[in-house]
C-alpha cells in the first residue's frame, strides 16, 4: 500500500511539526500521573486526535487504513476522531449515549466542546430556515443583483427582472415554454443554481428527497414569479433534477472536506474547502455557528470505498464536419464515492461517480458527468459473481469542438461482477436503459435567437453498456457505449436526434496509485429534419457526422 | 376568489374544531396514536380517495374554454414519515365559454393518468400538505365549431400540477380532502406559418373529496 504509507508519512511529519506536545509530553515524562489523568491531559491537548499516531508509533508498520480500523475496533482503544462508520445512512450522527460509550472505552472526550444535549443542526429538520436560505441565496440576491446591479436599457433589452403582479399573472396565464438561453447557461449554470436550492434544504436537515423538492420548488418559484419572461420548462427540469444530482455530490464532498472535530488553522482550512464545494452549506454553518463548533462528524462522512483521482493528458479530436483536428490538453477530476459492486446501498447517492473535464482550449469546461444511485438491490451474490439492479440519477454535460450534448436522465441498469481469480481480477459490466426528461443538442438549421440558443431540447430514451477488466482498484481495460434518441419539443420542433458515444481505454498501473493510459473513441450525431416546405432554408436534409477521439493520459490517485 | 376564501374559512374552522376537540390524552394513548412499529405516524396511511374537481381555466385556452368539471379516483401509498405517493386517473370535461361559436371543440374531454406525491407538513386530525403531480393527459376532442373540415383529435400531452391542501380525518379510516392546484398541460404548439402562439391548458383546480384510509 505505497500511497497510504506515503500519505501517512506526510501526515506524520506534518503532525509532529504542528502538534502541541506540551501537555502530552509532560504527562509521559511524569510517570506519577494516573491513567485517568493521562487521558485528561491528552484530551486537553490542542490536537488530541493526532497524538494517537505518536502513542501508537510502535505499530507504524500496521498503519494501513484497514489495519488501523481493525486496531480501533478490536482493542477499543482509540483516539480516532470519527465514530462508527459501519452503518452509513442509518444514523447520521452518533447519539450522546454512543459518545459516552466511546468515552468509557477510552475514546477522546470531544463532548466537552459541546453541551450535553447538543444535537447537530443537520440531524433535525429546519424547514423554514432552509426555505429562507433558498429564497435569500438563490432568489432574492440574484434577482436584486440583476435588477439593481446594472443599468437597463429600456428600449433594446428584455428587462426580465422588472417583475410585478401583472408579469406574475401573465406567467400563470400563459404557462410554460422552452427558452432561448445558450447551452452553457441552460445546461451548466442552471444545475449549479439548482444545487444551491437543494443544499438550502439538505444542510438544514432535509433528506435527499425532501431536498430535491427544494430544488424543484425553488426553480418553479423563480420561473413563475421572478422573471417577466414566460416560464421555461427546460430550466425547471434541468435546475430541479440537475441541481439535485449536482447538489448531493457537492454536499457529500463538502462534508468529506470539513472536519467537525478539527480546531485551529486546520479547522479554518477545512471549512474553507468545504465552502468552496458547497457555498450553501458554508452559509448554513456560518449562521448556526457550527462552522467553529467542535462536535462529532456524521458517521457516513468517509465512505468505505473512496477513489479520488486526477488525470492529465492530451486529446485529439477530429471534427468530421470541418475536418479540423483539435489537439488540446485535458485535465480531469474523477471521484468514485462508494463502489456499486461492493457498497451496500443505504441512501440515495451512497454510491456516485463525478467527473469534471477541463480543456486547455475553448470551451474550457468540456465535460461534466454525475451518476448517483437512487435505489439498488442485490439480485444475486455468491463467491464468484454478484448482480445488482440499480436506478440512478444522471447529469451529463459534453461540450467539445466536435460534439455538444447535455441531459438529465434516470437510468435503470444491471451491474454485474465476475471474479476471475484469487488475485483480485474481476470482470465488471453495466447494462441499462435510460429515460431522459430533458436533453439538448444542436440543430443544424436553427435561426440564432437573441439569447444565443442554437440547439434543440426535448425528451428522449437511451441505453448504456460498459464492460471492464478490474484489478487493484483500477479499470485496466474498459469498453463503453451510450446511445440516446431525442425528440425535439422546443420550437421549432421539426427534428429528432440520434446520439452515440463509444470509448475504449487501457490503463497500465505503474504504481498502485499511478497509471498511464490510452483511450480512443468517437461521438456521433445523426439528426433527422422534417421542416415544412415553407421554411426559410427548405429543403433541410438530414445531417450526420462523427468525431473520432484519441487520448493519452496519466492518472494519479489522491485518495 | 370566493372559492379560495371558502377554502381558507373551512381550513381555519377545521383547525379550530380540531384544537377544541382534542381532549387531554394519556401518554400511552398518544404513543399509540402517533407512532407505528417503524416509528412513523399512523394518521397517515395507504388510502384511496375520490375527488370532485372544478378547474378555472386561464390564458389563451381559458379564452375558449371557461372551466371544467370532473371526477378523479386516487390511490395513495404512504412512505414514512411524511410522504404519500399518489396515482390518479379520472374524467374531466371542458366547458366552452358562452358565445363561442368557432375556434374550439364542443366536446373536449381529458383523461388524466398522473403520478406524484404529497409532503405532509403536519399530521394529526388536520393534515396540511404540499403536492406535486405529473403525467399524461389523454385528450379526446370532437365537433370543431366553425370549421367542419377540422377533424376530431386524440392527443397525448404532458401535464403537471403543484398545489397544497389538507386532509381532515373524521374517524380512524374516513376523512375528507380539500386542495388547490395550479395546472399546466401542454396542448398546442406555436405555428410558425400561421403565426399563432402556443396554448397551454393552465388553470386553478379545486378538489373536494372523501378518502378511505387502509389502517
Amino acid at each position: 500500500m505505497p500511497i497510504k504509507k506515503f500519505t501517512l508519512f506526510v501526515v506524520l511529519v506534518l503532525l509532529f511539526a504542528e502538534i502541541n506536545f506540551s501537555n502530552a509530553q509532560e504527562t509521559i515524562d511524569n510517570k506519577k500521573l494516573s491513567l485517568k489523568k493521562l487521558s485528561e491531559k491528552i484530551s486537553e491537548a490542542d490536537d488530541a486526535d493526532k497524538i494517537f499516531l505518536k502513542l501508537n508509533s510502535g505499530k507504524s508498520k500496521e498503519f494501513s487504513s484497514s489495519s488501523f480500523s481493525k486496531i480501533t475496533r478490536s482493542n477499543g482503544f482509540s483516539l480516532s476522531k470519527e465514530f462508527d462508520n459501519t452503518t452509513p445512512g442509518k444514523n447520521d450522527f452518533k447519539s450522546l449515549s454512543d459518545v459516552s460509550t466511546g468515552l468509557s472505552k477510552g475514546k477522546v472526550d470531544i463532548s466537552k466542546y459541546f453541551p450535553p444535549d447538543y444535537k447537530p443542526w443537520e440531524s433535525e429538520k429546519h424547514f423554514w430556515w432552509g426555505a429562507g436560505e433558498g429564497v435569500l441565496l438563490n432568489i432574492f440576491i440574484p434577482w436584486a443583483m440583476a435588477r439593481y446591479g446594472r443599468t437597463w436599457d429600456s428600449t433594446s433589452e428584455e428587462r426580465w427582472p422588472f417583475i410585478g403582479f401583472q408579469s406574475i399573472w401573465n406567467n400563470l396565464n400563459n404557462g410554460w415554454n422552452y427558452d432561448g438561453d445558450n447551452f452553457l447557461t441552460n445546461m451548466f449554470s442552471h444545475p449549479f443554481g439548482g444545487n444551491l436550492f437543494y443544499n438550502s434544504g439538505r444542510t438544514n436537515g432535509m433528506n435527499f428527497w425532501e431536498s430535491s423538492a427544494f430544488a424543484l420548488g425553488g426553480s418553479f418559484i423563480w420561473e413563475t414569479f421572478m422573471e417577466t419572461n414566460q416560464p421555461a420548462i427546460n430550466d425547471w427540469v434541468i435546475t430541479g433534477l440537475g441541481g439535485t444530482a449536482f447538489g448531493e455530490v457537492l454536499y457529500r464532498l463538502s462534508t468529506l472536506a470539513t472536519d467537525n472535530t478539527a480546531r485551529g488553522m486546520k479547522r479554518v482550512w477545512t471549512e474553507f474547502a468545504g465552502g468552496i464545494f458547497n457555498p450553501a452549506r458554508f452559509l448554513t454553518r456560518l449562521v448556526n455557528g457550527e462552522i467553529s463548533r467542535v462536535f462529532p462528524n456524521p458517521t457516513w462522512r468517509t465512505p468505505k470505498d473512496l477513489n479520488l483521482n486526477l488525470d492529465a493528458g492530451t486529446r485529439v479530436l477530429i471534427n468530421d464536419s470541418t475536418d479540423i483536428k483539435e489537439l488540446e490538453g485535458i485535465f480531469e477530476l474523477n471521484v468514485e464515492y462508494g463502489d456499486p459492486y461492493r457498497t451496500q446501498h443505504s441512501t440515495p447517492f451512497s454510491h456516485f461517480k463525478y467527473n469534471v473535464q477541463i480543456a486547455s482550449s475553448s470551451p474550457n469546461l468540456t465535460g461534466m458527468t454525475v451518476m448517483g444511485s437512487l435505489f439498488a438491490f442485490e439480485l444475486d451474490e455468491n463467491e464468484n459473481t454478484n448482480h445488482t439492479m440499480e436506478t440512478s440519477l444522471n447529469y451529463n454535460y459534453l461540450n467539445n469542438p466536435g460534439f455538444l450534448y447535455g441531459n438529465v436522465a434516470i437510468t435503470e441498469q444491471l451491474n454485474s461482477q465476475f471474479k476471475l481469480n484469487d488475485h483480485g481480477w474481476h470482470v465488471r459490466s453495466k447494462l441499462g436503459v435510460r429515460l431522459i426528461p430533458m436533453g439538448g443538442t444542436p440543430d443544424d438549421y436553427f435561426l440564432d435567437s437573441t439569447d444565443g440558443r442554437n440547439y434543440d431540447m426535448g425528451q428522449g430514451l437511451g441505453a448504456v453498456g460498459k464492460v471492464s477488466l478490474f484489478s487493484e482498484g483500477w479499470e485496466v481495460f474498459t469498453a463503453q457505449y451510450t446511445m440516446d434518441y431525442l425528440w425535439t419539443q422546443s420550437e421549432p420542433s421539426f427534428s429528432k436526434h440520434f446520439l452515440q458515444g463509444g470509448e475504449f481505454s487501457f490503463q497500465l498501473p505503474v504504481k498502485e496509485y499511478f497509471v498511464i493510459g490510452f483511450a480512443g473513441g468517437y461521438y456521433k450525431r445523426k439528426s433527422y429534419y422534417h421542416y415544412p416546405s415553407g421554411f426559410f432554408s427548405y429543403p433541410t436534409p438530414d445531417v450526420s457526422f462523427q468525431t473520432p477521439m484519441i487520448r493519452v493520459f496519466f492518472k494519479t490517485r489522491l485518495i | 376568489m370566493k372559492t379560495i376564501l371558502l377554502f381558507l374559512i373551512l381550513s381555519i374552522s377545521g383547525l379550530t374544531y380540531s384544537q377544541q376537540s382534542n381532549t387531554p390524552k394519556k401518554l400511552s394513548d398518544i404513543s399509540k396514536l402517533n407512532t407505528d412499529k417503524k416509528g412513523g405516524y399512523t394518521q397517515l396511511n395507504d388510502q384511496v380517495f375520490v375527488s370532485y374537481s372544478y378547474i378555472r381555466n386561464l390564458g389563451k385556452f381559458g379564452d375558449i374554454y371557461e372551466s371544467s368539471n370532473g371526477i378523479t379516483l386516487n390511490y395513495g401509498k404512504y412512505f414514512p414519515n411524511n410522504w404519500l405517493v399518489v396515482l390518479r386517473t379520472g374524467y374531466i370535461s371542458e366547458k366552452l365559454r358562452e358565445g363561442i361559436d368557432s375556434g374550439g371543440y364542443s366536446n373536449f374531454n381529458v383523461y388524466p393518468l398522473h403520478i406524484g406525491g404529497r409532503y405532509y407538513v403536519y399530521k394529526n386530525t388536520i393534515m396540511p400538505y404540499f403536492s406535486f403531480m405529473n403525467g399524461l393527459n389523454f385528450i379526446s376532442t370532437s365537433n370543431y365549431l366553425g370549421d367542419p373540415e377540422i377533424e376530431d383529435q386524440f392527443l397525448l400531452r404532458y401535464a403537471f400540477q403543484v398545489g397544497f391542501g389538507i386532509d381532515v380525518k373524521f374517524t380512524k379510516n374516513m376523512g375528507m380532502n380539500l386542495n388547490i392546484n395550479f395546472n399546466n398541460s401542454f396542448y398546442k404548439d406555436d405555428d410558425i406559418f400561421d403565426q399563432t402562439n402556443s396554448q397551454m391548458m393552465t388553470g386553478f383546480e379545486y378538489n373536494f373529496g372523501f378518502m378511505y384510509d387502509f389502517k
